[in-house]
């Protein structure tokens, strides 16, 4: 290699991170960036977080050789972080799956079998077979699948299709269960629709930002850098940072604090009574566009009916609320005062009152910043309401810098778990199967006779596994997810329903996950650039990609295998007779001919794709991403969810939804930035029927289980910065991999003594529902106080979500897997 | 095993206070440039080195520098060491 091509290659490599960060480069250095070379370059979000960065993939020869930050993205301006810098390497990995693979045994289905490849025709035969034979004996509620916040858009909805429309059934939920339901339900209940008013660039216009258990640093790095950006360019600026533990993101706390876990409800209520107490309400805004209600209390654990914290709840489930004045929510929150928030948290006051002073005070402007640490809590949507509250109080949001932010765990658990609706209770653009009118619309949209659609919510991810595990949910297909490594309780109530015999579960995976060697058949997936997608990202972006190199021979792409296989049935196999006697034309039709090919699906020819590759295109003989696309749109467009056609994501780097008139929205329900507010109405909550955002007056209620003598300390469980979620992908990274080999449990260094125990020591951390080896790290970037441990789940040799008790939100039905009692033993 | 060229840059933030002497500690890592420094304190570096290996492993050196508060990867690009 010469050196001239060397340093045209450093140079090419600097001037990308130049631009990232805008300055300029000496000029012979980028003259020598400037020569040729042979490289394809497309943008591509990024595969893993919500946060949406867009990447820019490089390929020769159907090869991807380099990738880079997309300096052209407005949300990571040229940045990457360590995982989206390794994206070109996820689907290289050696164990990539390239045929299915059905239990077997002498040539024959076999539940107790040896997996054993066989062609996808036989593998759709066998499906076909039980599927069918499962809805004529127990009816559509035996069928269901589990998807995920990291399908792309007409993927979700292609399943949502085949499900609530083909089946019957609404036994279709998301890994989003466990991550987003809580932010849901929590927007729901506030302001009638779902997602965050504000959007990024609130990073540069907020003076003060409080994170809420969020660890950004190592969860959303790419907005972390813009954040310490900001706090480090404006001498007013400071960041508050709450978490159980302390983590990397205290590295640029002003004010760090470490609260108890469950106090986070009374630090909330206190912040909302220092706001009312020094007269910091904002009463013309709470007059005009707020109301005050009494939420119901004493709402139970979402465990299984007959546990004993369920039969002991006075109103298990109750989303009820009562309508009150602002003085009764006064009186509501008048018994958090700083000196019981700060028993109750173990924070010193003098921080608390900081941070509450920087909420009341009208002349900062507060970005709130939330994850896994509320939303994956028994009272998370409470904990959403209540952050709200705050906002609300002061009138401090949807306005630059004035940001609650509820920040996304997957890429596309907004774009394609929520906007789509492919949660077992909703419809596309927020609608819900139990409102007759929505069911109506969505009817009507899908050229479905009316009662298609069932009106009783389906089983959720949580009581799917029950239900499994119960033998009442038979066929069980999962795609894009990993919930034997993933789901809480996997012991108890995952496993034995993926080896209960009654069952037939198919795993769609890249690789032979945890999840799939727990099933009966596994497909094998074309993953990321390898088909066309469409991501939507935690400030409502929406953003496409093209194909870019062929999948593995062998592999096929989800939206391959949900159309392909809706091939496989006929209406009048699947449908009773006085549904089809309503469209007698569908009877001898295929799921595919009403769904797909309906006329709209079908309506793009393949031609109008402008990327060299779409396997879907040529394997349906239309533009499949396309037409869904479109067909989808059509539920949201005039009704504040408005998508812009399909070509335009291709060309730009997406855009915020609603998009009226070409132009996108960057902040919703106020006046001159959202085309839904009216001149002179200033605010408008239009997702309440009176216009009007909800303050919820609610309690601090314990977390289902806490330390006793036995289990004495608190175990959280999460990522780390290397890994996505369980690892499929990235622990295929060698690199990433050798950076974060195996999981450890984070301890005090006190509490590892007091057990006899040092660094590094092996060790048994054990619940009543289990145990895991692990070793004891008491110097890592994770440092909790005493009480308290954390420990990743991304590693599948140690399955740590075995000791977590399925304990969920009762509104959301997400799972808390933040708060369980262990105990640590030396092995 | 054939012989590889990996070139990588990123963009490192430090504290303002911390600038100089993380500024010393880069150079002085092997493979390691600066091209430049902003006034907030970000870096453009670029790393070069036979193995992805010996790239990470300064991209850890620097993420544990005193005073770092971000590094950012930008790109990477590998090219087989022919010669003819």
């Amino acid at each position: 290699m010469s050196i001239s091509r060397r340093e045209f290659l450093k140079a090419n490599a600097a001037v990308a991170a130049a631009t990232a960060v805008g300055v300029t480069l000496p000029v012979r250095i980028v003259e020598a960036a400037e020569q040729k070379d042979n490289i394809k370059w497309d943008k591509a979000p990024c595969r893993f977080c919500g946060v949406g960065c867009s990447v820019l993939v490089g390929t020769n020869n159907g090869k991807v050789v380099a990738t880079q930050g997309d300096p052209e993205s407005p949300v990571n301006k040229g940045l990457n972080c360590i995982k989206g810098y390794f994206l070109s390497k996820i689907m290289y990995g050696k164990d990539r799956l390239t045929t299915p693979l059905l239990r077997m045994t002498d040539g024959k289905y076999d539940k107790e079998g040896e997996f054993t490849p066989i062609s996808w025709d036989s593998a759709f035969d066998i499906m076909a077979e039980k599927w069918k034979h499962t809805l004529n004996t127990k009816g559509p509620t035996a069928v269901g699948m589990f998807g995920s916040g990291q399908w792309t858009v007409w993927e979700g909805y292609a399943a949502s299709k085949l499900h609530k429309a083909g089946f019957l059934t609404n036994n279709l939920d998301p890994n989003a269960r466990h991550c987003m339901a809580s932010a849901v339900a929590g927007f729901m209940r506030t302001f009638g629709i779902d997602e965050p008013m504000g959007c990024y660039d609130d990073l540069e216009a907020a003076d003060h930002f409080v994170l809420w258990g969020a660890n950004m640093a190592e969860m959303h790095p790419i907005l972390w850098a813009r954040l310490s950006d900001r706090r480090l360019s404006s001498p007013t600026s400071r960041v508050h940072v709450l978490s159980t533990f302390e983590n990397r993101s205290f590295d640029l706390a002003d004010n760090p604090m470490v609260f108890r876990p469950q106090s986070d409800l009374v630090i909330l209520n206190y912040i909302a009574n220092y706001i009312i107490e020094n007269d910091a309400v904002n009463k013309d805004f709470v007059n005009k566009h707020t109301k005050f209600v009494l939420g119901a209390t004493d709402i139970g654990y979402g465990l299984r009916p007959e546990h004993p914290l369920e039969q002991k709840a006075a109103n298990p489930g109750s989303g009820k609320s009562t309508p009150i004045s602002f003085d009764e929510y006064a009186k509501f929150v008048s018994t958090y005062t700083l000196e019981y928030a700060s028993e109750m948290s173990g924070v010193e006051p003098e921080k608390l009152e900081i941070m509450a002073k920087a909420y009341a005070d009208p002349s900062i402007k507060v970005m709130s910043l939330w994850t896994m640490g509320i939303n994956q809590h028994t009272r998370g949507v409470w904990a959403n309401n209540m952050l709200y509250n705050i906002h609300l109080l002061t009138g401090k949001i949807a306005t630059p810098g004035n940001s609650p932010f509820s920040l996304t765990g997957q890429p596309s658990a907004c774009g394609t778990a929520r906007e789509v609706g492919t949660f077992s209770h909703r419809l596309p653009a927020d609608m819900v199967v139990t409102n007759p009118k929505h069911r109506a619309i969505t009817e009507k949209l899908w050229q479905l006779p009316e009662g298609t659609i069932p009106p009783k919510p389906g089983y959720h991810a949580v009581q799917q596994s029950r239900m499994l595990k119960d033998g009442k949910l038979n066929c069980y297909w999962t795609m894009c997810t990993n919930n034997v490594q993933a789901g809480p309780n996997i012991n108890e109530e995952i496993l034995p329903g993926f080896r209960n015999p009654e069952n037939f579960i198919v795993v769609s995976d890249p690789y032979p996950t945890v999840s799939a060697m727990a099933a009966d058949l596994i497909l094998p997936t074309a993953m990321w650039v390898e088909k066309e997608g469409a991501y939507g990202n935690a400030e409502r972006r929406t953003h496409m990609w093209h194909q870019q190199v062929k999948a593995p021979e062998g592999a096929m792409s989800d939206l391959w295998q949900l159309v392909e296989f809706s091939k496989r049935f006929k209406v009048s196999e699947v449908w009773p007779a006085e549904l089809i006697a309503k469209k007698p034309e569908y009877a001898d039709k295929t799921l595919y001919d009403v769904l797909f090919a309906n006329g709209v699906v079908d309506k793009f020819p393949s031609s109008e794709c402008k990327a060299e590759l779409n396997d879907e295109a040529e394997a349906f003989g239309f533009y499949v991403q396309k037409g869904l696309f479109e067909e989808y749109a059509q539920f949201g467009r005039g009704h504040a969810h408005d998508l812009a056609d399909f070509d335009t994501y291709h060309e730009n780097r997406g855009a915020r939804w609603p998009v009226v008139n070409g132009k996108e929205t960057l902040r919703r329900f106020v006046e001159g930035s959202d085309p839904y507010v009216k001149a002179g109405e200033g605010f408008n909550f239009y997702g309440k029927p009176d216009g009007k955002a909800v303050i919820f007056a609610l309690p601090y209620e314990p977390a289902a289980e806490e330390p006793n003598e036995e289990f004495d300390l608190w175990l959280s469980t999460g990522r780390v910065l290397e890994h996505w979620h369980t690892g499929s992908m990235t622990a295929r990274v060698p690199e990433l991999y050798r950076a974060y080999p195996d999981a450890q449990i984070f301890l005090h260094p006190e509490d590892a003594k007091a057990r006899g125990l040092k660094r590094g020591d092996e060790v048994i951390v054990a619940s009543p529902r289990g145990e895991v080896k692990t070793r004891v790290e008491t110097k890592g970037r994770n440092k909790p106080p005493r009480g308290v441990a954390f420990m990743p789940f991304f590693d599948a040799r140690q399955l740590v979500n075995k000791l977590l008790l399925d304990a969920t939100d009762p509104l959301s039905k997400e799972t808390d897997f933040k708060k369980c009692p262990v105990k640590v033993m030396k092995v | 095993m054939s012989q590889e060229y990996h070139v990588t840059s990123l963009v490192v933030h430090a504290t303002p206070k911390a600038v100089s002497e993380v500024e010393t500690k880069i150079r002085a890592l092997e493979g390691a440039e600066i091209h430049a420094v902003t006034y907030e304190g970000k870096f453009v570096i670029t790393l070069e080195g036979d193995t992805q290996r010996s790239i990470l492993d300064n991209v850890e050196a620097i993420n544990a520098l005193e005073g770092v508060l971000n590094s950012s990867l930008i790109y990477h690009q590998v090219e087989p060491i022919a010669e003819n």
